[in-house]
C-alpha cells in the first residue's frame, strides 16, 4: 500500500452547497487511500463553507481554505493546482461525483504507462436529481494515443473530446501547468493541450465518474456569450503548427471555424433560445475583473476579427450561391442543346424508320 | 431680429484644421446673409488652429469661439456647438470646406418658403486638397421635396449618405428634444443626425452647388470603413428607424441586407486597398466619442451574430442547390444514356465511325 502514489484531488468551490456533500463524500470513499483533498472556497455565499469545515474536521487529508475575495473559477482552479503535494492530480467539480475506484484505476494507468501524461475515463451524465441520462464513452475501448494525435483530433473537431475535468487525471509537474484565463469555453481542453504537448494520452473505457450535465452553467454562459467563437481563432494562433503539419492552411481553418461557429450558433438559437441580446451581453467574468484592459483589448480585436472573417466568408459563399443559381438555370439549356444535337444528327435521322416501326411491331406482337 | 431675418447659427467644430481654416472662416464671414453667429469650438488641436480662430474672432464679433476642456471627438464637438447655438436655424459646417457666398441666403429662403421643412441640403462641388475642382455631386437631378419617411428610407435602403455632409446641410431648430449626434455611431453619425432632423418635418434638396467639399485623397477609404466601424451602425439604424423600415421589410430581411452590405463593402476595401486582418484591427478611430470599449465589443458581437446567422442560411441554400443540381444532372445523363443504349443509336454506330475516321473510339459524350 505504501508504494501507491499520493494523489492530490483539487476541488474548487463556489456556491456549491447543493451537491457538495456528495462530491466530498465520493472522495472519502475512494479505494485508493493515499490522497489529499484541496478545497478552495471562492467566497461562497451559501452553506458551502460550513459543509467544507465539517469534512475538514473529520479527515486530516482535507486541506481547505477560503479566498479573501472572489477570484473566479479559473484562478481558483489554479490556486489548487499550485498547492498540490502529490505526484498525481485529480480534478473534481463541486457538482460531480467520483466512483469509489476512480482514483485507483486512473492512477494505475499513469503508473503502468510512464509516457502518458493525461488519462481520462468514461462518465455517466445525470440530471439535477441524479437520474441517469446517458453514458458518455469517448472511444469504444481502452485507447492509447500520442499527445499529438489527440490534440489534432480535438483541433479538427474544435470540441472537447477528452472530457470534463472530473474525467481526467494528470501528473503533477514543476512548475504546474495552469488554466489560461483567456479561455472560457475551451479553457479545460486548451489546458489539456499543454499537458499533452510533452506526453501521451490514454482513454480508460470505464465509467468512473458522474457528471451533472445541466449544472455546468459556465458552459452554457460561455456558449451564450458566444465567447467560444473568438477562442477558436486564439486556438489557431497558438496551435496552428499541429494543423499545418496535416496540410491545413490558415484560410481553410478560418472557413472551417466560421462554419463551425455559424452552425453552433444556429443550434443555440433553435434549441436554447439564444437571442442577440444574450450575445451582446458579456456574461462570464471567469475570474478577471471586467475592467481588465488587456482582456478587453483581446475581446475587441477578436470579435472584430470574427466579424471580418465572417464578412470575407460570406462574400465567398454569396459568389458560390450566385454561381450555383446560374448553373441551375443553364443546365436545362445545355441539356436541351445536347439533345438537339443528337436529334439533328445524321445517325438519329437515318434511324428514324426503326423508331417508327418499333411501336408498330410492339403493337402487332 | 425680425421674422424675416432670423438668426442663423453656423457650427464649426475644429480639430487640427490649420491648413484650411484661413479659407473656411472667410467663406462664412463673406456670406450675403449677414444675421448669423459663427460658433467655433476647438477640440484641443495640437496645431495652430486656435491661434487662427482667435485672430478671426478679433475681426468679427459674430464669431464666438471656444476651446474644449477635454477632447470631445467629432460628434461630441458638434453637440457642443449645438448646445451653444441660439439661432432659429443651424448651418453645420466643417473646417476643410467652403461655402458659396449665397449659400445661407438660398437655403434660408427654402426654409421660409416651406414651413414644414426641417432639413435642407444642396448639391456640392468636390475639390481636391489644393482647391482644384473635381466634380459636382448632385444626389437628385432637380429641386426636390421629400417626406421624412421617403428620405429616411432612401438613405437606409442604400446604406449610404444621400443627404450630404454637414457643410451641405442646414437645419431648422425644432422643439425639444432637439436632434443631436449619437456618440455611439462612429461611421453614420452625420447622416443619422440629419435623419433625426428630417424625421421632425420634411426634407428639401436644393439642386445648386452651394458648398465646396474637400476630398482628401490620402485616406482613400475612411478609417471607419477600414476598421469596420460602419458595420455595427447599420444594426443601430434598424433599432432607431424600425417603424419606417417595418413598412417595407422584416427584421430578418433587414439583417440579411445589412450583412450583404457589410460583406460587399469589406470585399471592396480588401480588394482595392489590400486590406489585411492586422491592418483592419489597427485602423482605430481615435476619438470614439461616447462609445466605450465594452459597447464596441458588444456591437461587434452583434455584427457577428447576424453575419453568422446569414452564413448558416446561405450554407443551407448552397447545400440545397448542390443537391438539386446533382439530381437534375443525373436525370439528364440518364436520358442521354438511354439514347445511347437505344437500338437506333447502336445501329447507326458504323455511320458515326465513318464520319469520324480519326477517332479510334467513340465515347458517348457527357452532358456537361
Amino acid at each position: 500500500m505504501s508504494n501507491k502514489p499520493k494523489v492530490s484531488v483539487c476541488l474548487p468551490v463556489y456556491n456549491g452547497a447543493r451537491y457538495l456533500d456528495e462530491a466530498i463524500q465520493s472522495v472519502l470513499n475512494q479505494t485508493h487511500e493515499n490522497w489529499e483533498l484541496l478545497i478552495a472556497d471562492d467566497v461562497s455565499s451559501d452553506e458551502s463553507p460550513a459543509i467544507i469545515e465539517k469534512y475538514a474536521k473529520q479527515d486530516s487529508r482535507i486541506i481547505a481554505w477560503r479566498n479573501e475575495r472572489n477570484k473566479g473559477v479559473c484562478a481558483n482552479y489554479n490556486d489548487c493546482v499550485t498547492r498540490v503535494s502529490g505526484s498525481l492530480i485529480k480534478f473534481v467539480a463541486q457538482d460531480d461525483i467520483l466512483e469509489p475506484k476512480a482514483i485507483e484505476r486512473l492512477s494505475e494507468v499513469l503508473l503502468e504507462n510512464p509516457t502518458v501524461s493525461l488519462v481520462s475515463c468514461a462518465k455517466r451524465n445525470v440530471d439535477d436529481n441524479g437520474k441517469e441520462l446517458e453514458i458518455i464513452r469517448r472511444f469504444p475501448q481502452n485507447t492509447f494515443a500520442t499527445g499529438k494525435e489527440i490534440i489534432l483530433f480535438n483541433l479538427i473537431q474544435l470540441t472537447n473530446f477528452i472530457g470534463e475535468p472530473i474525467t481526467v487525471m494528470i501528473r503533477a509537474t514543476d512548475p504546474p501547468i495552469l488554466l489560461d484565463p483567456t479561455f472560457r469555453y475551451y479553457s479545460d481542453v486548451e489546458f489539456y493541450y499543454r499537458v499533452l504537448a510533452h506526453g501521451d494520452y490514454y482513454y480508460l473505457d470505464e465509467v468512473l465518474c458522474t457528471y451533472r450535465r445541466d449544472a455546468g452553467e459556465v458552459t452554457t454562459r460561455g456558449l451564450k456569450g458566444i465567447h467560444f467563437a473568438p477562442e477558436i481563432f486564439e486556438l489557431w494562433d497558438r496551435y496552428h503548427p499541429y494543423l499545418e503539419e496535416i496540410g491545413e492552411t490558415e484560410e481553410q481553418f478560418r472557413r472551417r471555424a466560421i462554419e463551425k461557429i455559424a452552425l453552433r450558433l444556429d443550434d443555440l438559437k433553435r434549441n436554447r433560445g439564444l437571442r442577440v441580446e444574450d450575445v451582446m451581453e458579456n456574461r462570464v467574468s471567469n475570474g478577471r475583473s471586467p475592467n481588465d484592459a488587456s482582456m478587453a483589448d483581446w475581446e475587441e480585436s477578436r470579435f472584430k476579427e470574427l466579424a471580418f472573417s465572417a464578412a470575407g466568408y460570406l462574400t465567398e459563399l454569396l459568389a458560390e450561391l450566385d454561381h450555383l443559381k446560374r448553373c441551375n438555370a443553364n443546365d436545362p439549356l445545355n441539356f436541351q442543346r445536347e439533345l438537339n444535337k443528337i436529334h439533328s444528327s445524321i445517325s438519329w435521322r437515318a434511324t428514324a424508320p426503326i423508331r417508327a416501326v418499333r411501336p408498330l411491331i410492339k403493337k402487332l406482337f | 431680429m425680425t421674422a424675416a431675418k432670423p438668426l442663423v447659427s453656423v457650427l464649426l467644430p475644429v480639430y487640427n484644421g490649420q491648413d484650411y481654416l484661413r479659407k473656411a472662416i472667410p467663406s462664412i464671414l463673406s456670406q450675403t446673409y449677414e444675421n448669423f453667429e459663427l460658433l467655433i469650438a476647438d477640440d484641443l488641436s495640437t496645431d495652430d488652429s486656435f491661434a487662427i480662430i482667435q485672430e478671426f474672432a478679433k475681426q468679427d464679433n459674430r464669431i464666438k469661439h471656444f476651446k474644449n476642456a477635454e477632447t470631445l471627438g467629432h460628434s461630441g464637438n458638434y453637440n457642443f456647438c449645438l448646445d451653444q447655438a441660439k439661432g432659429d436655424f443651424y448651418k453645420s459646417f466643417a473646417q476643410d470646406d467652403l461655402l458659396e457666398p449665397t449659400c445661407i441666403e438660398q437655403m434660408l429662403d427654402v426654409f421660409l418658403r416651406e414651413p414644414d421643412v426641417t432639413l435642407v441640403s444642396c448639391a456640392r462641388r468636390w475639390i481636391d486638397p489644393n482647391g482644384k475642382d473635381m466634380q459636382v455631386v448632385r444626389p437628385y437631378s432637380s429641386d426636390m421635396k421629400l417626406t421624412a419617411k421617403e428620405v429616411i428610407l432612401y438613405n437606409i435602403l442604400v446604406f449610404s449618405n444621400w443627404i450630404g455632409e454637414p457643410s451641405s446641410s442646414m437645419v431648422r431648430r425644432v422643439s425639444p428634444p432637439e436632434p443631436r449626434f449619437d456618440l455611439k455611431n462612429v461611421h453614420f453619425a452625420d447622416v443619422e443626425y440629419l435623419m433625426q432632423v428630417a424625421a421632425r418635418g420634411a426634407y428639401y434638396y436644393l439642386d445648386k452647388p452651394l458648398c465646396l467639399y474637400r476630398r482628401h485623397q490620402a485616406a482613400m477609404s475612411k478609417v471607419t470603413l477600414r476598421g469596420m466601424y460602419f458595420a455595427p451602425d447599420l444594426f443601430d439604424l434598424w433599432r432607431k428607424y424600425r417603424p419606417y423600415l417595418e413598412e417595407i421589410e422584416s427584421e430578418e430581411q433587414f439583417a440579411r441586407r445589412a450583412c450583404e452590405h457589410i460583406a460587399k463593402t469589406m470585399d471592396y476595401v480588401v480588394r482595392t486597398e489590400k486590406l489585411t486582418l492586422p491592418a483592419m484591427l489597427n485602423a482605430k478611430v481615435k476619438h470614439m466619442g461616447g462609445l466605450t470599449q465594452q459597447e464596441n465589443i458588444a456591437a461587434f458581437r452583434e455584427v457577428s451574430y447576424h453575419m453568422l446567422g446569414y452564413i448558416t442560411e446561405v450554407l443551407q441554400e448552397i447545400d440545397h442547390l448542390k443537391h438539386c443540381r446533382k439530381q437534375n444532372l443525373a436525370a439528364y445523363q440518364d436520358t442521354i444514356n438511354e439514347i445511347h443504349s437505344s437500338l437506333s443509336w447502336k445501329v447507326s454506330a458504323p455511320l458515326r465511325a465513318l464520319r469520324r475516321p480519326h477517332k479510334t473510339k467513340t465515347e458517348p459524350p457527357r452532358v456537361l
